[in-house]
């Protein structure tokens, strides 16, 4: 029941959100943003920043939105770097960025997604040897994840946000346990083709030797760990035929259905 | 005279004249023919752009380098944007009532009629000659050229002649690729047409294309941080399967980073993408791209690049400051080369640096020097 109930939550989140968090041209900070951007002198520079800073509302949240938007209608460079100068001279802490752009991710909007997630980088660490860190998601995680973060974080880097995910929302021992141990052959299972110890064409063969941690995942009473499947045939649809796509395609929760039918679409 | 007979005629004495000025046709050597045979550049997906459709020279039609290029049409290629290895010719009659036919200097080439390689549409060769070119009422005649990915890359002719008169009319020399030049913008910088002069990125590499380089030119969104992406996909499959074994990649402010990330994801996974080397590289003004609100320097040299190139300047408040600079090991020596230090590049700013002709002749020039088409 409980399930059904965040499930349901879950749901609405996705219904409403992209419609309040989508972000409108402020007029007097996009006026103060257009003022840095012509400014002629060091001074009248300095000005328009300091606008800026003594209009950012509580813990940037009123600037920070602004400035992805100027970004996003950049059209060429100078425009297009004049977030990034923005947001340096003003020294918005990574946590206050994140907090603003976040809810934006709830959109439907895949071109607004992928613009959020150039951003976001910023504050990822991503690395081709590490992965990414997402620690700077955690006061998000910690709560019920937002599904427009938890789509990003799978796309940005699935094996990271698995842990991410398990790290922040698990404290049963024996879960913790049985999820790091799924979480961990999916990402084995990634390295081994990234670096051509496993050819494309044995994959479902090495898949179907972790078949336990991948049912484990796509049976998973947490909806964020079905996710993890339903990525990993978006990935690699030579795995189709070997996960529970059909179910998670009806899955309670609406992100796993997304995930799951973009892997079952033709053509993948 | 009735318009038919004096068609006739004076096709008859444009052939006499041809005849008259040619060399001994036993020596079949090609004389320049009245844009008899043109060529164009690589395609991109569906079509040319972000390059406009553009015509090899006549000068140019049998340069070994400068001439038409191909790729490789791998058997196992994906493919990534769609069939579009295909290189579009001309063929133009230059004389009515003759019969014309295309001859292969071998079995590298094969000929379509169709841009998709629709069933149906090969050219067939018999002997490496095609049968009678079928241009119906119209002067000229569309074909599409592959290079067969069996046979090793090379050059590779293809010769329109008049059987009827032992003549042949004009040839082109095909280039096989064997190498892919990736060009990368800064942000906001997204390739387009008519060319932006302001893109100098971008200038560059339509000048390469120009050139006979196959060109690559894309936003530097399009490499995420790790290096993942589209542009990573072409060129692992351009390695994989259409043996290009040469790379060169560059770029301006986040594509500079954007360069780094490409080659560093490059060089980390080589050994699963197969034999390639990066022969060049370049960064203007290169701004790190883990971003696009990253505004640090770019200093580290991208891995493995056998030569780097390096053009900077210092930031004020009127480019925010954003700027290049020193990368060790790079060209011009020992570490690259602070345009404000020379005269021409005196009050540089970030926006700016990538738009010298000075800037554009050291990318072009030792580009060229160290990568082969």
């Amino acid at each position: 029941m409980a399930s059904t109930f965040s499930a349901l939550l879950a749901g609405l989140a996705l219904a409403v959100l992209p419609q309040e968090a989508a972000p409108r041209p402020d007029p007097v900070l996009q006026d103060g943003l257009r003022r840095v951007l012509e400014a002629t002198t060091p001074e009248a520079q300095r000005a328009a920043l300091d606008f800026l800073r003594a209009n950012a509302g509580p813990a940037h949240a009123r600037l920070v939105p602004q400035v992805f938007l100027s970004l996003e209608a950049a059209r060429e460079t100078r425009e297009a770097m004049l977030a990034g100068f923005v947001l340096a001279e003003l020294a918005v802490p990574p946590a206050d960025a994140v907090a603003a752009l976040v809810p934006m991710l709830e959109t439907d909007d895949a071109g607004r997604r992928a613009a959020l997630a150039g951003v976001l980088s910023e504050y990822e660490d991503p690395s081709l040897d590490r992965g990414s860190d997402f620690s700077v998601y955690r006061p998000f995680l910690e709560a019920e994840p937002p599904p427009g973060l938890v789509r990003h974080l799978y796309e940005a880097d699935a094996d990271a946000a698995l842990l991410a995910l398990t790290r922040a929302q698990v404290r049963e021992q024996a879960e913790l346990l049985a999820l790091l141990l799924a979480g961990h052959e999916l990402a084995d299972l990634r390295w081994r083709l990234l670096y051509g110890f496993l050819p494309r064409a044995e994959l479902p063969g090495a898949a179907a030797g972790r078949a336990a941690s991948l049912e484990l995942l796509a049976r998973h009473p947490r909806w964020w760990a079905r996710c993890a499947v339903a990525q990993l045939a978006r990935e690699e649809p030579g795995l189709r035929a070997l996960l529970p796509l059909e179910a998670l395609a009806a899955d309670a929760h609406p992100l796993v259905r997304t995930l799951a039918r973009a892997a079952l679409e033709p053509g993948r | 005279m009735t318009a038919p007979r004096s068609r006739r005629l004076r096709s008859l004495l444009a052939l006499l004249a041809a005849l008259l000025c040619a060399p001994p046709l036993a020596a079949q050597v090609v004389r320049r023919g009245p844009q008899g045979l043109s060529a164009f550049r690589p395609q991109h997906g569906s079509g040319y752009f972000p390059f406009a459709r553009t015509k090899v020279p006549e000068a140019w039609e049998e340069h070994p380098e400068l001439g038409p290029g191909i790729r490789v049409h791998g058997a196992l290629e994906s493919d990534p944007a769609g069939e579009d290895d295909l290189i579009e010719i001309l063929v133009a009659r230059p004389f009515e009532g003759t019969e014309l036919v295309l001859a292969r200097s071998g079995p590298a080439l094969a000929l379509w009629s169709t841009r998709t390689k629709a069933p149906g549409s090969a050219v067939p060769f018999s002997g490496d000659v095609t049968a009678p070119l079928a241009f119906g009422a119209a002067r000229t005649l569309t074909l599409w050229v592959e290079w067969s990915g069996a046979a090793p890359p090379g050059l590779a002719a293809l010769e329109l002649r008049a059987p009827e008169w032992d003549a042949a009319l004009d040839r082109l020399l095909f280039h096989a690729f064997t190498s892919l030049v990736v060009a990368l913008g800064g942000e906001g910088q997204v390739p387009g047409l008519p060319l932006d002069p302001n893109h100098g990125t971008f200038v560059v590499a339509t000048d390469l294309y120009e050139r006979g380089y196959d060109v690559l030119m894309r936003d530097e969104d399009e490499v995420s941080p790790t290096g993942t992406g589209p542009v990573y996909t072409e060129v692992v499959n351009a390695i994989q399967n259409r043996a290009v074994g040469t790379l060169a990649i560059y770029g301006y402010s986040h594509g500079g980073g954007s360069t780094y990330h490409l080659c560093e994801r490059l060089n980390t996974l080589a050994g699963s993408i197969g034999a390639f080397t990066v022969a060049f590289t370049s960064y203007a003004d290169g701004i790190e791209n883990d971003s696009d609100v990253d505004q640090d320097r770019e200093l580290r040299r991208p891995l493995a690049s056998a030569y780097h190139a390096n053009h900077y300047q210092v930031g004020t408040f009127a480019d925010f400051f954003l700027d290049g600079g020193p990368v060790s090991s790079s060209f011009p020596s020992p570490s690259g080369l602070n345009v404000e230090t020379v005269s021409w590049g005196v009050g540089a700013t970030h926006f700016l640096v990538d738009d010298y002709a000075q800037v554009f002749d050291f990318i072009g020039v030792n580009l060229e020097a160290r990568v082969v088409r």
